[in-house]
C-alpha cells in the first residue's frame, strides 16, 4: 500500500479522509474508532489550488473566499505562459512585474520546480498573478467611497501594476496550390496593400501587414487583403488600437494562407480600473494621488493604495488584516512566514512578531499628513497586502455616442460598444424621467434622438397614406401620399411617429390587422 | 511617407532563415519546409515619449522612417 | 502690530552625512516649513532622467515600451540639473528638446554573441556629457569585488539577441513624473518630549517596570543600572529615557500603563517647534544637495509669488503682511 496517493474527484467520494493526523488520534480517544481510509498531508489541501494560496482563508466570509478563488483568481492579470512571444491568443495580459507574496501557504510551496531554488532543498514558489503593495486602511478625501481605492502616482509610475495586453487579428487567403484547381473566373485574394477607402494605410509594407512596432490607431487597415472585386482589408474598431507586436505567417494542408498581426498595448492602472486584494475585496480606482500628498509614517513609507474601513466589517473578511499585519512582520524580517488556511500563526503570535522588529503590535503607525506635515490623531493600519489587478479596466468599457449607426431594422439607435453604440435608455431610466416630470427631455431621448419618423395618415378613412407614384390626368406622374381607400389626397395630414410604431403598424398590417388613428390638430 | 520600400522578410520559426515571399506562395520556409514564418523587424526608429498622460505607457510620438 | 516681525530664523544642525543619506534637525520653524521642504524635495527638485527613447533594434524578450520605462527610471547624475534648462522652455532648440542646453543624448549598443545570457546594465549606456552618467552604485557602497556589481539591469539578452538604441535624457521634476524625484526617502518626525511621572513610578515593582519599558516596540525606555536605590530588600532601578527619538508615537507605553491603572505614568509630546529629518537619494543628486536645492526651489517659489503683478495688487488687502512679504 502506497503511503501517498492521489484521490480524484471521483473515487474522493468513497474515501473516508481524515482532515489530519490529530483528526485520527481524538477519535481513538473518545473510544469511538472510526475507519480513515485516507489522511490529508496538510489540512489546507481539502482546499484546491486557488483556495489554499488565500492567506488566513480560515479567517474570511466564505462567501469572500469563493469570490476570490472563483471570480478574482481567474481574473487576475499575471505572467500566465512561458512563451508569450511565439503564442497568437486573440487577447492577453501580462503583468510588467509580477511578485510572490510575502507570506507562504503549504500550497504555494508545492507549485514549482522542486530543486529549482536556491539550495534545491524547497521549491520556490511560483510567481503569482500580483504585486505586494502598502496598503493603508484610511480615508483619503472621500476618493475611496464604497469599494473605491485611492493609489499612488508615483508607485505607478514606478511600473506598478503596468500590464501589457495583446490582441492578435487573423485572416485567410488563398495560396497557389489551391488556385490552379480552381476557375480562372474565381475571386481570387491576395494579402497586399492597396489604397483603401476604409481606413489608412500608411504604416502596412507591401505585403499587406503594418512593420514590427507601427503604431495603429482606431480605423486603420491591421491586415491588407483584396481581391478583384475589390477591397477585404481587416479594419480595427473603433475602441480599438495598439502597436505592431509581432505578424505571424503560416499555411495549411487545404491550401490557406494565414497571417496573424499582434496587436500590443501598455497599460498603467488609470481611474475605473479593478484591482482585488485575495480576500474578495474588489474595488476600482478611484483617484489617482501624488506620493507627496499621502500621509507618511516616521519612516518615510507611503502607501501604494489606500482603502475605506468601511470594506472590512460587513464583508467580515480579517484575513486582509492579518494578512497585512504579518507581512509587515515579514518584511522587516521576522520568522514567521506561513498563512496556510487552517494552521494560521495566532494573532498573538502576530502581534508578538510585530513588536519585536519595533512596530505598534496591531499594525497600525503614527503617520502625519502629507498636505499638512501635522501628525494625524489617530493611528493608521498600514501593512503589505498581496494584490491582484483584474482583467476589468475602463479603457475596455468606456462607452459613448452623439449620432451614430442605427439599427437597419428599427432605426433605432445599436447597442453594441464596438460598433460605436449607444447606452440604453431604458423603462427604468424612463420612469426616472417621468417622476421628474421631465416630459421635454424624455421626448427628445425616446423619440428626436432615437427613431423619430413621419407617417402620412388619412383622416377620412384612419388609415395610413403611403406615399407612392400615381398617374394624375394628362398622363403626368406624381409622387406623393395618396390614400388608396379614399382615392383622394385630401385631407391627408403627416404626422410624427416612432419608426418602431411604423414597423409594429407594418408587421400587424402584413398580418392581416390594420390599425386605425384617431388624429387631432394640436 | 514615401517609403523606398525594402523587400519583406520573413523569419523561419524553426531554423530562423530569413525568406522572402510573393503574393500566393505557399507560406513555407524554402529550407526546412517549416509553415510558421515570423516578420523580420525592420530599421525604421520608433520614439516613445514619457510623462504625457498616464507616464510611459507607450506614447507614441511619430513614426520616423529612415530616408 | 506695527513693527512687529514675523520673521523667524530656524536653525539646521547636521547629525549625520554622506552621499546618499543625511540626517539633520530643523529647529525654531513649525510644520508648514518643514513639510513643505519635504515636499519640495520629493516632487519639485529637478534632475536628469531619460526621457525619450528612439529604439533602432529590439529583438530582447522585452518590448520597446518596456524598455523605455526601466530606461527613464535609471537615475542619472544630475549636479548640473539646477542650471540646465527644461527642454519646454529652451529656446535654443524650438521645442523638440534635443539641444545641448537641455538634454543630454545616450546610446546603448548591445548585442548577445556568445551562450551566456548578456545583462545588458545601466554600464551599458553611452553618455554624451560625461557629467550625467548612469549613478554608479558601486561607488557608494562597499560592494564585494567579487560580486562583479554591474550597475542597473535594463534587460537580459540570449543568443542573437540585440538591442540598439539613442536616448534623450531631460530635465524634470517629480511632479511630473516618478522618474524625476530624487528622493528615495524624505521623512521628519516631531522631536519627542517625554515626561515621566516620577511619582508614579516609584509606586512599580521592579517586574512592572520592566513589562513597562518592553511594551515599547522601539528603545525608548531602559532600566537604569547605576541609579538602583535599595528599597527594603529589593534593588529597584529607575526608569530612564535612553532614547527619545527612538519613540515612533505608537503610543504603546501609554496604553501599557493605563492597562496597568497608572494612567499618566508618562507624558509625551511633540515639539511643534522641532523636527528631525531623515533624507535618502537616489543616488542622483547629493542627500546634502537635494536640501539645499529644495530650499532654492522653495525660494524660487517664494519670490515668484512675492513678485508677481498679482501679489502686488493685493497688497491693500493684507496691509502690513504684504508689506513684510515683500521683503521690508
Amino acid at each position: 500500500m502506497g503511503i501517498i496517493e492521489l484521490v480524484g474527484t471521483e473515487e474522493e467520494e468513497d474515501c473516508f479522509t481524515a482532515w489530519g493526523i490529530k483528526c485520527i488520534l481524538k477519535d481513538v480517544k473518545e473510544k469511538k474508532p472510526v475507519k480513515f481510509t485516507h489522511c490529508e498531508l496538510d489540512m489546507s489541501f481539502l482546499l484546491g489550488l486557488s483556495c489554499g494560496i488565500i492567506p488566513f482563508a480560515n479567517h474570511d466570509h466564505a462567501r469572500r473566499v469563493l469570490y476570490q478563488a472563483q471570480k478574482h483568481s481567474s481574473q487576475a492579470i499575471g505572467f500566465p505562459t512561458t512563451n508569450p512571444n511565439i503564442r497568437v491568443d486573440t487577447l492577453s495580459h501580462q503583468l510588467y512585474y509580477p511578485q510572490r507574496p510575502l507570506f507562504r501557504t503549504m500550497t504555494s510551496d508545492c507549485l514549482g520546480k522542486p530543486g529549482y531554488g536556491h539550495n534545491g532543498i524547497l521549491p520556490r514558489p511560483e510567481l503569482y498573478n500580483g504585486q505586494n503593495a502598502i496598503v493603508a486602511v484610511n480615508i483619503h478625501l472621500g476618493y475611496n467611497q464604497e469599494d473605491s481605492l485611492v493609489m499612488n502616482q508615483a508607485s505607478m509610475e514606478r511600473g506598478m501594476f503596468r500590464s501589457e495586453h495583446i490582441r492578435s487579428y487573423k485572416a485567410e487567403v488563398d495560396n497557389k496550390e489551391t488556385m490552379g484547381k480552381k476557375r480562372i473566373s474565381d475571386n481570387i485574394m491576395n494579402f497586399g496593400k492597396m489604397q483603401s477607402t476604409r481606413g489608412r494605410v500608411d504604416c502596412l509594407d507591401d505585403d499587406g501587414f503594418p512593420f514590427i512596432g507601427a503604431n495603429l490607431q482606431s480605423g486603420d487597415i491591421v491586415i491588407g487583403r483584396y481581391a478583384d472585386s475589390g477591397d477585404h482589408s481587416i479594419k480595427l474598431k473603433h475602441t480599438e488600437r495598439g502597436m505592431v507586436q509581432k505578424v505571424v505567417l503560416s499555411s495549411n494542408d487545404d491550401g490557406k494562407n494565414f497571417a496573424v498581426v499582434s496587436l500590443r498595448q501598455v497599460r498603467s492602472p488609470r481611474l475605473g480600473d479593478k484591482f482585488s486584494s485575495m480576500h474578495g475585496q474588489k474595488g476600482v480606482l478611484g483617484f489617482l494621488e501624488s506620493q507627496e500628498n499621502f500621509p507618511f509614517t516616521i519612516q518615510g513609507i507611503v502607501p501604494d493604495i489606500v482603502i475605506n474601513p468601511h470594506a472590512f466589517p460587513s464583508r467580515q473578511t480579517p484575513g486582509q488584516l492579518l494578512e497585512a499585519a504579518l507581512g509587515k512582520g515579514i518584511a522587516c524580517g521576522g520568522f514567521l512566514r506561513y498563512a496556510t488556511p487552517f494552521s494560521t500563526p495566532s494573532v498573538e503570535a502576530i502581534t508578538e512578531q510585530l513588536h519585536r522588529v519595533g512596530f505598534e503590535k496591531w499594525g497600525s503607525e503614527r503617520v502625519y499628513s502629507g498636505r499638512t506635515g501635522a501628525m494625524f490623531n489617530s493611528l493608521i493600519f498600514m501593512g503589505p497586502t498581496f494584490y491582484q489587478r483584474l482583467i476589468h479596466m475602463a479603457e475596455d468599457k468606456v462607452k459613448f455616442r452623439n449620432i451614430g449607426p442605427v439599427h437597419p431594422l428599427t432605426r433605432q439607435p445599436v447597442a453594441d460598444r464596438k460598433r460605436y453604440g449607444g447606452i440604453k435608455f431604458g423603462e427604468m431610466e424612463r420612469d426616472c424621467l417621468i417622476a421628474h416630470g421631465a416630459s421635454a427631455n424624455l421626448h427628445e431621448r425616446l423619440f428626436t434622438l432615437s427613431d423619430c419618423s413621419e407617417v402620412h395618415i388619412c383622416r377620412k378613412c384612419k388609415n395610413v397614406a403611403n406615399v407612392i407614384q400615381r398617374t394624375v390626368s394628362g398622363g403626368r406622374k406624381i409622387r406623393g401620399p395618396y390614400c388608396r381607400l379614399c382615392e383622394s389626397v385630401d385631407d391627408i395630414i403627416k404626422a410624427n411617429v416612432p419608426y418602431g410604431a411604423k414597423l409594429l403598424r407594418q408587421e400587424l398590417f402584413s398580418m392581416g390587422i390594420n390599425l386605425k388613428f384617431e388624429t387631432e390638430y394640436c | 511617407m514615401d517609403p523606398q520600400p525594402e523587400p519583406v522578410s520573413y523569419i523561419c520559426g524553426d531554423c530562423g532563415m530569413e525568406n522572402t515571399l510573393k503574393p500566393g506562395d505557399v507560406i513555407q520556409c524554402r529550407e526546412c519546409g517549416y509553415r510558421i514564418l515570423y516578420k523580420k523587424r525592420t530599421r525604421r526608429i520608433v520614439q516613445y515619449e514619457g510623462t504625457l498622460g498616464d507616464g510611459w505607457s507607450g506614447h507614441v510620438i511619430a513614426c520616423v522612417l529612415k530616408y | 502690530m506695527e513693527g512687529v516681525s514675523y520673521q523667524r530664523f530656524p536653525r539646521v544642525k547636521i547629525r549625520e552625512l554622506k552621499d546618499d543619506y543625511a540626517k539633520f534637525e530643523l529647529r525654531e520653524t513649525d510644520a508648514s516649513m518643514s513639510n513643505a521642504l519635504r515636499r519640495v524635495m520629493i516632487a519639485e527638485v529637478p534632475t536628469i532622467a531619460i526621457d525619450l527613447v528612439e529604439i533602432e533594434v529590439n529583438s530582447s524578450v522585452l518590448n520597446d515600451e518596456f524598455i523605455a520605462h526601466r530606461l527613464g527610471l535609471i537615475p542619472l547624475t544630475s549636479e548640473k540639473a539646477m542650471s540646465m534648462r527644461f527642454s519646454r522652455d529652451c529656446d535654443a532648440c524650438d521645442g523638440d528638446g534635443q539641444c545641448e542646453y537641455c538634454s543630454v543624448e545616450f546610446h546603448l549598443r548591445a548585442k548577445c554573441m556568445g551562450d551566456q545570457t548578456l545583462d545588458v546594465t545601466s554600464k551599458d549606456l553611452i553618455s554624451s556629457d560625461h557629467n550625467v552618467v548612469p549613478v554608479d552604485l558601486a561607488d557608494s557602497y562597499a560592494y564585494d569585488s567579487s560580486d562583479q556589481q554591474r550597475g542597473i539591469i535594463i534587460v537580459k539578452l540570449r543568443r542573437g539577441q540585440e538591442l540598439r538604441l539613442r536616448a534623450i535624457a531631460r530635465k524634470g521634476i517629480g511632479k511630473d513624473h516618478a522618474k524625476w524625484s530624487p528622493a528615495a526617502t524624505v521623512t521628519f518626525m516631531y522631536e519627542p518630549e517625554i515626561h515621566i511621572n516620577e511619582d508614579l513610578m516609584e509606586t512599580l515593582t521592579l517586574a512592572e517596570r520592566q513589562a513597562w519599558v518592553e511594551s515599547s516596540p522601539t528603545k525608548v525606555f531602559d532600566l537604569d543600572e547605576a541609579t538602583g536605590q535599595l528599597k527594603g530588600c529589593l534593588l529597584l532601578q529607575e526608569v530612564v529615557v535612553v532614547d527619545h527619538e527612538a519613540y515612533t508615537y505608537d503610543e504603546e507605553v501609554i496604553k501599557k500603563a493605563e492597562a496597568m491603572g497608572k494612567p499618566g505614568l508618562v507624558e509625551i509630546y511633540g515639539k511643534e517647534d522641532s523636527f528631525i529629518f531623515t533624507v535618502e537619494s537616489t543616488g542622483a543628486i547629493k542627500a546634502s544637495q537635494m536640501v539645499l536645492n529644495a530650499i532654492e526651489v522653495l525660494k524660487q517659489k517664494l519670490d515668484a509669488v512675492r513678485l508677481s503683478e498679482d501679489t502686488v495688487e493685493a497688497d491693500d488687502q493684507f496691509g502690513e503682511l504684504g508689506a513684510h512679504m515683500r521683503g521690508g
